[in-house]
């Protein structure tokens, strides 16, 4: 009797915990989000990053309680009593009303945050969707996931199907099965497709979410959802009536089809740290052993000189154009870069003979030597982290996204440092034509001549698109709605104030500031950044591409202007340590970074200390940082480096 | 009294319950039937397990939901409970507000009436086929069910304890409708007072078990097979009978009058007699479609 009463006493229990977790939690966190003044898409985004693990208790409480007696075959008998056994009986209707009720109360205060605290009108419309997206279709697959195992004969095989599908869908899947690159391409690619079937959940990975897109809303995603949610329904169908019937056959069709939907190439702004490609050409390197930092360019004696390009935003980017390339001597062999992530589908000109694509590098042979040669060219792609959907485009100018005149370097890789997409890709200031298809608002860096067109002269295409909003400032071009939590003009008050002490640090280095002036900021979101090594500020010739969390600091402009060349190794360690505001912060953090027992010093460490405390001894120090810091922001080649440094030892006595 | 009015229930094109309208007192109710004429899905509509597409149960002109002691087919029971924990579990589950019923008492009630006492302890895994069934029985007439359901109550019990089980009933009728689904005629025969015939989605005939035996009064025959083969057509043989070493037919005459020929008797008719004779009637009826 006491076990019976025991037993009976847990599944109320876990029944009434149910109850609490469906509507008090969610609530308690709008509550507490309101009291902290947090914005709904801040309370959204805080109740996203724990909401796998409230899903699974739930689908753990809503198998416990349905399959009790369906799979003791107990269902039947007590189908005509009249008792208390609610969860048994009604268990389903129950949970569905209560998901429901719960979800409609969490939404409405949301919304209501929205119209309380939210200064800016996308979330209106975007707070629907991402609601939709992450709170409530991943809650419903786990209860009809949890509805339909219970409802299977076997317990066992139900038992370990459950916990199979909640570990899959877990963050744990998301580094065991997308961060395995050292385990071989196939091996990735499988786990990668098992990954994104059930990846139904916001994926963590190691960002914040994405202030230009989103979170994590792409169709590929919805797919995946009803994809489960069609599958539950087919399975339930056919369970109930217990043979293939039409409803539940058609239902499992739609969720193949979409599945099928969701695993076709599509471009997406999640991206995994270990497996992006640059960090496995950085693995690469490090087992090569390979020089590290940036090549000197050779100048391949042609270049682009007229871009007219269509770019529409679907699945992935599509690029159709026209570009002339002109060089000084005839040539008959042209090359370009364009990222292996996009596949040329046509490329055609007059004098054109062949052409062959080789990693990143495409080759073009004319039938004879040529001066110009005027191609047509059309091709579609994606890169993991450079995202180009329907729900946003980040395509910074110095990623060749777009063909690249000659052979460029796609990644920078710093020894032990780490690596990164190289943020130093130009081309030669040209005429750009670029008439874009998106569903969203767009930012470029090219004048908008037109809806949909924009023109310039540039030395970079820097595409930004998704929930952003051009400002009428001379210096701000945009900014991103969804990081705000102030309105729209005090945002652009905070980044010109920025953008003002930065100014002042360039000042207090004895710098010339018009190497930032005269150029617009465009603003993305942080996942520009590829691994914190740089990428975050980039200055071109019209403008300065900057992700809005690090625009602020003086030292991402400094990285931004240092060359790391490969050749010396100094420049890039400095480069890494980075810069502080002024120079006695600088020359302090230098210090601290040396401050470790001699024998445990690299060779770049060595003599980097050799130099530092020479210049202090002799009373130096900040003088040393003012050289040093002017020196690698000053336009400079791999040979006047060699000199560079070269007078400094042997001003303060190093070797 | 429990009152079923006009249930009907149809999947898809196939009508499988039409306009079924009883009164059940608190007498016992044999249900009989052809395999697929209804008698399950009558049974799962009546306690919700399936929704009609129409009609109503009512008890003593109440509206509520009836309490029913429901014994299905498939009787299924918490492998790792013990026979008294899953009493006590069912009586949970039975137990509403004010009900004023002692379930401890109740648990203890039924388990003496199924002979269960003694298996108290046991692991339900661990009970043999008739004992499950018992089991069965118990959470069925476990409170105070206004209507008990109980289908094929006999099957796959040994002949002592189908003989239990009619004791059983017996000392339990009374109190509430109690509703028999099953194949056997002399099961219904030995504990019922009443029967109904479920046939063709329709049921075609209520009333006392005798009242159905007697329909078959006059048209039951025993005969040797010679005799039987020369009335080709106009007999149903419905049987053998050995009497001294002498294979005989028992067959079931549609027409009215005495058979006439050498060795062939008339035989007093059984309740499974007066079925067959009530279900080929009509089918004749069907298939003259008056």
């Amino acid at each position: 009797m006491k076990t019976i009463q025991k037993k009976e006493r847990l599944r109320r229990l876990s029944f009434r915990i149910f109850l609490f977790a469906v509507l008090v939690w969610p609530l308690g966190c709008q509550i507490y989000g309101m009291f902290w003044g947090w914005s709904s898409l801040s309370n959204l985004s805080f109740l996203i990053d724990y909401w796998f693990y409230f899903c699974a208790i739930l689908s753990v409480v809503v198998y416990l309680c349905l399959s009790a007696s369906r799979l003791e075959d107990v269902d039947e008998t007590i189908s005509g009593y009249r008792g208390t056994g609610y969860y048994q009986r009604n268990g389903l209707k129950y949970f569905l009303v209560l998901f429901v009720v719960s979800q409609i109360l969490v939404f409405g205060m949301m919304e209501y945050l929205v119209f309380r605290i939210d200064p800016s009108n996308y979330a209106w419309f975007v707070l629907p969707k991402m609601f939709v997206c992450n709170l409530l279709l991943p809650l419903l697959i786990c209860i009809l996931v949890a509805c339909v195992m219970a409802q299977w004969h076997n317990q066992q095989v139900s038992a370990i199907l459950l916990i199979v599908f909640l570990v899959l869908s877990s963050p744990l899947s998301e580094i065991l099965l997308t961060d395995s690159g050292s385990a071989g391409v196939l091996f990735y690619r499988l786990g990668y497709m098992v990954r994104h079937t059930f990846a139904i959940f916001y994926e963590q990975t190691y960002w914040y979410f994405n202030t230009q897109a989103g979170l994590q809303t792409e169709w590929t995603r919805f797919a995946v959802q009803f994809f489960w949610i069609l599958l539950c329904l087919g399975a339930m169908c056919l369970m109930k009536k217990r043979k293939l019937c039409l409803s539940g056959c058609l239902l499992l069709a739609c969720a193949a089809a979409c599945l099928i939907y969701a695993q076709l190439p599509a471009s997406t702004f999640r991206h995994y740290n270990n497996n992006a490609d640059y960090n496995l050409f950085y693995k690469e390197q490090l087992e090569a052993s390979e020089e590290i930092g940036l090549r000197e360019e050779e100048d391949p004696g042609y270049t682009i000189r007229d871009y007219d390009l269509t770019l529409d935003f679907g699945r992935q980017l599509r690029v159709e154009g026209r570009m002339v390339i002109e060089a000084e001597q005839p040539e008959d062999v042209f090359a370009f870069t364009l990222y292996r992530g996009y596949r040329i589908k046509e490329l055609e000109g007059a004098q054109l003979l062949t052409w062959s694509v080789q990693d990143d590098l495409v080759t073009i042979q004319t039938k004879q030597p040529v001066k110009r040669l005027e191609l047509t060219l059309r091709y579609q792609g994606y890169n993991n982290l450079f995202y180009s959907n329907m729900d946003g485009a980040m395509l910074p100018g110095w990623f060749p996204w777009y063909p690249m005149a000659g052979e460029k370097q796609i990644y920078l890789g710093y020894g032990n440092q780490g690596a990164e997409y190289n943020s130093f890709n130009r081309i030669q200031p040209v005429h750009i034509r670029l008439t874009v298809d998106a569903p969203y608002a767009l930012v470029c860096n090219l004048t908008q001549v037109a809806e949909q067109q924009y023109e310039g002269e540039s030395d970079s295409i820097t595409v930004i698109g998704g929930y952003v909003t051009q400002t009428e400032d001379p210096l701000i071009a945009n900014i991103l709605p969804l990081d705000l939590s102030v309105t729209d003009e005090q945002m652009v008050g905070l980044f010109k104030e920025s953008f003002q002490q930065v100014c002042d640090a360039m000042e207090a280095y004895g710098l010339d500031v018009s190497l930032l002036s005269g150029r617009k900021m465009i603003l993305t979101s942080y996942d520009l950044v590829s691994n914190g090594t740089g990428g975050d500020v980039a200055i071109f010739s019209d403008y300065i591409l900057a992700t809005t969390g690090s625009m602020q600091f003086f030292s991402n402009y400094a990285k931004a202007l240092m060359i790391p060349f490969r050749q010396n190794a100094l420049p890039v360690y400095i480069r890494n340590i980075g810069v502080a505001e002024t120079p006695e912060e600088t020359l302090e953090w230098w210090s601290l970074d040396l401050d470790k027992p001699a024998e445990e010093f690299s060779d770049v460490e060595k003599q980097f200390a050799g130099l530092l405390n020479g210049a202090k001894e002799a009373g130096e120090g900040e003088q040393l940082v003012r050289e040093v810091v002017a020196f690698l922001i000053s336009e400079h080649t791999e040979a006047d480096e060699d000199i560079f440094w070269k007078e400094l030892s042997e001003r303060y006595g190093t070797a | 009294m429990v009152r079923l009015e006009a249930i009907a229930k149809r999947y898809k094109k196939h009508m499988v319950l039409e306009d079924i309208s009883v009164e059940l007192d608190n007498d016992t109710y044999g249900l009989l039937g052809p395999n697929g004429a209804g008698k399950t899905t009558l049974f799962r509509i009546i306690t919700n397990l399936i929704s009609a597409d129409g009609g109503t149960v009512h008890v003593d002109g109440k509206q509520e939901r009836p309490q029913i002691g429901y014994l299905p087919q498939k009787f299924g029971a918490f492998r790792t409970l013990t026979t008294e924990e899953q009493l006590l579990y069912f009586a949970k589950l039975k137990q509403t507000k004010g009900d004023g019923i002692d379930w401890d008492a109740e648990v203890e009630r039924v388990l003496e009436l199924t002979h269960l006492t003694d298996q108290r302890g046991k692991r339900c895994g661990q009970l043999s086929g008739g004992m499950v069934r018992r089991l069965g029985i118990a959470q069925a007439i476990l409170g105070k069910p206004d209507l008990i359901l109980l289908d094929e109550p006999t099957v796959g019990l040994d002949i002592e304890e189908r003989v239990r089980l009619k004791e059983m009933l017996k000392e339990v009728r009374g109190k509430q409708p109690i509703v028999i689904s099953s194949h056997i005629a002399e099961d219904i025969e030995a504990t019922c007072q009443r029967v109904m015939v479920l046939h063709k989605n329709r049921i075609c005939f209520m009333g006392e078990i005798d009242q159905l035996t007697r329909l078959a009064a006059g048209h039951v025959w025993k005969m040797p097979e010679e005799q039987y083969e020369r009335h080709p057509g106009a007999l149903r043989q419905i049987g053998h009978i050995e009497e001294d070493g002498e294979l005989l037919v028992k067959v079931l005459s549609m027409e009215e009058g005495a058979l006439t020929g050498a060795d062939v008797v008339p035989l007093k008719p059984r309740l499974e007699d007066g079925y067959l004779y009530l279900l080929a009637k009509e089918e004749m009826r069907d298939e003259t479609g008056s």
